[in-house]
């Protein structure tokens, strides 16, 4: 009837036509595999075998287990008040400079990142912290809003993260490697918005409202809250140098990550009961059980776009373009961020990631460097209307007293530049090669 | 079904202490415990499908809202019904699939893993498929209710 090609790309155009009726992702991705292997072998019993067989077998594996650790770590460490503790010590040595505030919040931002894996629990935690005393100093609304939005996105960026780790299954890479890879990345996302904020107020004091009435504090005070996050920040460190200097794997560095923010919520004398930790296991539970169902999906699909030949053809057809490699690749940062419009980062990457990853790397970029540059790249496309995850995540945190449309509009002058570290970490492949490269 | 989820969520924070209990036998006493490795892995894949069914009865899988959003409910309502029936369809067949396998895994004692530590296989394929019959249940369930509003909603309106 058709051929195996023309069916796979018909599956990936079905696959988009459900999830836009409303299906659930990992359902869409599940019951496309089957009708398509159907197709192409003409065995309905075989067809279904793949649901069984992918069911058990795809996430057996100890790499796995970093999925419920690392998730369990951020939500311990929240529970801790370690964003708080961040944020305040972040304040107190920003608090002089100009449009000291919106730069704590990035700072803060990029350590917590480096406890969660997810960017909504950084944008929800800190419209909640931030944005009050931004207020308070009556910094520009759209401005303080735009910053959080867009320093969400280093919880993604920075690890662990859950996208890190999605991409790793896909790709076959190293999760520890891709997580040390983040880093500089990382530092750089981080830099670029630190000054981009200082020169927007240099050239526009009215948005860091009245620098003046930051308050001064005596020394030991500002040493004492200064100082406050160090265990968390201690934590940091073990967990990710204990990757990078090779004595854990990943798993065993979440499952340090994950007991050290147990003990950090007793560090930090947060009262927690046992109802309290119920309800800690079973919100963890929830979201270590939705990235697995499409991570099971992801890779019934996977499986079955391979069989096709799509992605070999695909990846042949690309290779033999007369265009430079490097369009592909913005043409690839396109797609990502129009996906960006309907779908949240973890379907984009498991819906791109199978067929862009072997053109990338047939066309000879590194996988590391392409997995970092394709999560930044969605992760700005979800700044963007209408299905910005990060910024839906902030109004529901902040309430009524803001408006969608408010955060995307404070979020342009920052997606600017976030748009330049992508440019910076594009054009210099060693921002995330060469930390892995002396592992 | 949340005390599946819960049991899952215990069974993760069983795994931290273990492998916290792996390290430190190693670095302390140089004696890392056996098959830890093994016991993780296996023990993934039972807390996933532990989670996936009360995950899904709190809403808590992704779909994408971004067409449902403008549309009217009765159109919502006859979508819901289509896109929770292939979720009932897509776990029922899953478990349809995986049950003669899973009745030769208790009759042949099949095994997962190299002695010293060989794990059955059977209370795991056991596990999967009791998550995915529960999450097939949740779906038909949904249906139900979304085919109620499409009903209401149609004898409403003229």
């Amino acid at each position: 009837m058709f051929s195996p090609t023309t069916l796979a790309i018909l599956s990936v155009v079905l696959v988009f036509v459900l999830i836009l009726l409303g299906v659930h992702i990992g359902v869409a991705l599940a019951a496309v595999s089957v009708l398509t292997l159907w197709l192409l072998i003409g065995k309905f019993e075989v067809a279904i075998s793949l649901l069984q067989t992918t069911a058990y077998s795809a996430v057996m594996d100890y790499v796995f287990a970093v999925v419920p650790l690392f998730v369990l770590m951020g939500i311990f460490a929240t529970v801790a008040g370690a964003t708080r503790e961040l944020f305040a010590s972040a304040q107190v040595l920003m608090g002089r400079v100009r449009g000291g505030l919106g730069i704590a919040t990035v700072f803060a931002n990029a350590v917590f990142a480096s406890i969660t894996g997810v960017s909504v629990a950084s944008a929800a935690v800190f419209s909640k912290i931030a944005i009050p005393e931004m207020q308070r100093l009556n910094y520009d609304r759209k401005f303080s809003l735009g910053i959080v939005a867009s320093s969400a996105i280093l919880g993604m960026l920075i690890p662990p993260s859950v996208l890190m780790i999605v991409y790793g299954v896909l790709t076959e890479q190293a999760i520890g490697r891709l997580f040390i890879a983040g880093i500089l990345p990382g530092v750089v996302v981080m830099g670029v918005l630190s000054i981009g904020i200082w020169t927007m107020v240099l050239v526009k004091p009215r948005l860091g409202g009245r620098q003046v009435e930051a308050r001064r504090l005596d020394f030991r005070t500002l040493v004492r809250v200064a100082t406050a996050p160090w265990a968390v920040v201690a934590l940091v460190v073990l967990v990710m140098g204990g990757i990078w200097g090779g004595f854990f794997t990943p798993t065993e560095a979440g499952a340090v990550g994950a007991a050290g923010g147990f003990l950090l919520i007793f560090i930090n004398r947060q009262k927690l009961t046992l109802n309290g930790l119920w309800k800690i296991l079973l919100d963890a539970g929830q979201t270590t059980a939705s990235i697995f169902l499409l991570l099971i999906c992801a890779q019934m699909y996977s499986r079955v776009l391979t069989m096709s030949g799509l992605t070999g053809n695909l990846t042949a057809w690309v290779t033999a373009l007369a265009i430079p490699p490097m369009f592909v690749i913005l043409g690839f940062i396109v797609v990502f961020v129009m996906l960006g419009c309907i779908l949240d980062s973890t379907s984009i990457l498991i819906l791109a990631i199978p067929l862009m990853h072997p053109i990338a790397v047939n066309l000879g970029y590194d996988p590391l460097w392409f997995g970092i540059v394709s999560i930044l790249a969605i992760e700005i496309g979800l700044l963007t209307p209408p299905f910005g995850m990060v910024v839906f995540a902030m109004k529901s945190a902040i309430g009524d007293s803001v408006r969608v449309d408010e955060i995307f509009a404070g979020s342009v002058p920052f997606m600017l530049l976030l748009v330049v570290a992508l440019g910076i970490i594009i054009a210099f492949p060693q921002l995330s090669t060469w930390l892995p490269s002396l592992m | 079904m949340a005390g599946l989820n819960a049991i899952g969520s215990v069974w993760v924070a069983a795994i931290t202490v273990l492998i916290c209990a792996d390290i430190l036998g190693r670095v302390l006493f140089k004696f890392p415990l056996v098959g830890v490795p093994e016991i993780v892995k296996v023990s993934i894949v039972a807390i996933v499908w532990l989670q996936i069914p009360h995950t899904l009865k709190t809403g808590g899988h992704l779909r994408s809202d971004v067409v449902l959003r403008f549309l009217s409910g009765r159109t919502r309502a006859a979508l819901d019904v289509f896109a929770y029936g292939l979720g009932a369809v897509i776990f029922g067949l899953l478990v349809y699939s995986g049950w003669d396998t899973m009745i030769q895994a208790w009759q042949m004692g099949e095994f997962e893993g190299e002695l010293p530590v060989r794990v059955p296989t059977y209370p795991l394929r056991s596990i999967v498929l009791l998550g995915a019959a529960l999450a097939a249940l949740q779906y038909l369930l949904m249906t139900a209710e979304a085919v109620r509003r499409l009903v209401s909603r149609s004898s409403e309106a003229p």
